[in-house]
């Protein structure tokens, strides 16, 4: 149905990843910016935690060897269909032969493309995705290559192009990406200064940043106590500091055990933001308390509510009056 | 000496190439032709683009990651040039033929109606 032409390599194949298997030591892989992905699906029609194609480096390049719907949601990049720009956030029709191209990313650092009925990947323990440590999931346990087809899991031929505004990455003339924080286990083991700072300085992400986590540099982070700790649960959202001072983010791909002091952890309906954070962009960090990050995790779940329904307000609506 | 038929071809080859004035020497002869000029060919009006659905009207470049398209741009066939909203999805529009986008008939968040009509392009010939 879609075939890379040229693709940089770490593009993989992800669904909302294989939860349940933290006590076997496989973390959560998945999407780094579920939002994303759940956009693109819902564009499609498709189950929003469908498998869809994450890709973190552009340029890339496929063709379509197949008439079908596709969806793009993401950074905008400059993509165009044979030549024609396309919305960051866009889902509609390509015909066999035209090509789909990716440039540059800009505002953003992801771009997830869906296709009707989700990727068509074999399901493994109860995911999709790519659990690339370990080499299995996703598209034969890997990355993606030139020369590699996609399939769709559903025929769709074509739909109306339909569109959605992504909420912004940052507030309005902001520099700094905020990030919502619990306090984490180790919180308090901080000296004062280095929690002023971290809450109220901003750190800036380092090119030494992936799926498994982002490293960020910024004030140094020392810790009262003294000694070791031992390794204990970890879980994408968790801010670990090392020796070093500097702290990092485990994101999708973490480990599932650590023993670095954690100074935070994010919450889940912010992490869609580290996603699409590029190095040397700045994040800064907010406490808040549980029922503020409830209250952050019913705001999204209103916000795919309102998605779903104005959907399908758009597909009947140009049904009945088309 | 110009003959009547002479003169008769030369002022249909005028019309047919509209000229309007046509000045020959031919050894002592001179002759002056005028014909009053043609009203122009009247412009074909500007092609209307009509939203497709009832919602707030977004135009194109403001958070979507495109270029803003303004008024005197050329558009090529099946570019994007706005959306209408509902409440969260989009439904865009796109340029039905190549041209100049001439008037933007509506402005950023307003109500339209399906029909509506939100640009105006002068399409190529």
């Amino acid at each position: 149905m879609i075939e890379v032409l040229s693709i940089p390599p770490l593009a993989t194949v992800q669904d909302l990843g294989r939860i349940g298997h933290w006590r076997q030591g496989l973390g959560r892989a998945g999407a780094m910016d579920p939002l994303a992905l759940r956009v693109a699906n819902l564009l499609l029609g498709n189950d929003e935690g469908a498998a869809a194609l994450e890709i973190p480096l552009t340029p890339a390049r496929f063709v379509f060897t197949q008439d079908t719907a596709v969806s793009l949601v993401g950074a905008a990049c400059d993509a165009t269909l044979d030549g024609m720009a396309l919305p960051r956030c866009w889902a509609g029709s390509a015909t066999a032969g035209q090509e789909l191209s990716l440039g540059a990313m800009r505002d953003g650092a992801r771009v997830y493309l869906g296709l009707p009925g989700g990727i068509d990947v074999a399901k493994v323990l109860g995911s999709r995705s790519t659990q690339l440590r370990e080499g299995f999931g996703g598209f034969e346990g890997r990355v993606l290559a030139s020369g590699d087809c996609l399939n769709g899991a559903a025929p769709c031929s074509g739909m109306v192009p339909i569109s959605y505004a992504l909420p912004a990455l940052r507030e309005q003339n902001a520099a700094d990406i905020v990030l919502r924080v619990l306090p984490s286990s180790e919180t308090q083991e901080f000296s004062a200064a280095s929690l002023a700072a971290f809450f109220d300085q901003p750190y800036t992400v380092t090119p030494a940043s992936n799926r498994q986590g982002f490293r960020l540099a910024g004030p140094e982070l020392l810790r009262d106590a003294h000694g070791e700790l031992r390794s204990h649960g970890i879980a994408p959202g968790i801010v670990q500091v090392p020796g070093g001072g500097q702290p990092i983010i485990q994101l999708a791909d973490s480990a599932t055990m650590g023993g670095y002091p954690k100074i935070a952890c994010v919450i889940e309906p912010d992490l869609w933001r580290i996603a699409q954070a590029r190095p040397g962009d700045t994040l800064r960090f907010t406490r808040i308390d549980l029922a503020q990050a409830r209250d952050a995790e019913c705001a999204q779940m209103t916000m795919f509510d309102d998605l779903r329904r104005s959907i399908a307000q758009v597909r009947h609506l140009l049904k009945t009056w088309s | 000496m110009f003959s009547d038929t002479d003169k008769s071809r030369l002022i249909a080859a005028m019309r047919r190439t509209g000229t309007t004035r046509l000045e020959i020497e031919c050894g002592d002869d001179f002759l002056t032709l005028g014909l009053k000029p043609n009203a122009r060919v009247k412009a074909a009006p500007p092609m209307i683009v009509k939203s497709p659905a009832l919602g707030r009207f977004v135009g194109c470049g403001a958070d979507d990651g495109l270029t803003v398209v303004c008024s005197g741009e050329r558009v090529s066939a099946g570019q994007v040039l706005g959306y209408v909203g509902l409440d969260g999805a989009r439904v865009q529009m796109c340029a039905p033929k190549s041209g100049v986008l001439v008037g933007n008939c509506t402005q950023e968040n307003q109500i339209v109606g399906f029909g509506d009509p939100l640009f105006l392009i002068e399409a190529d010939t």
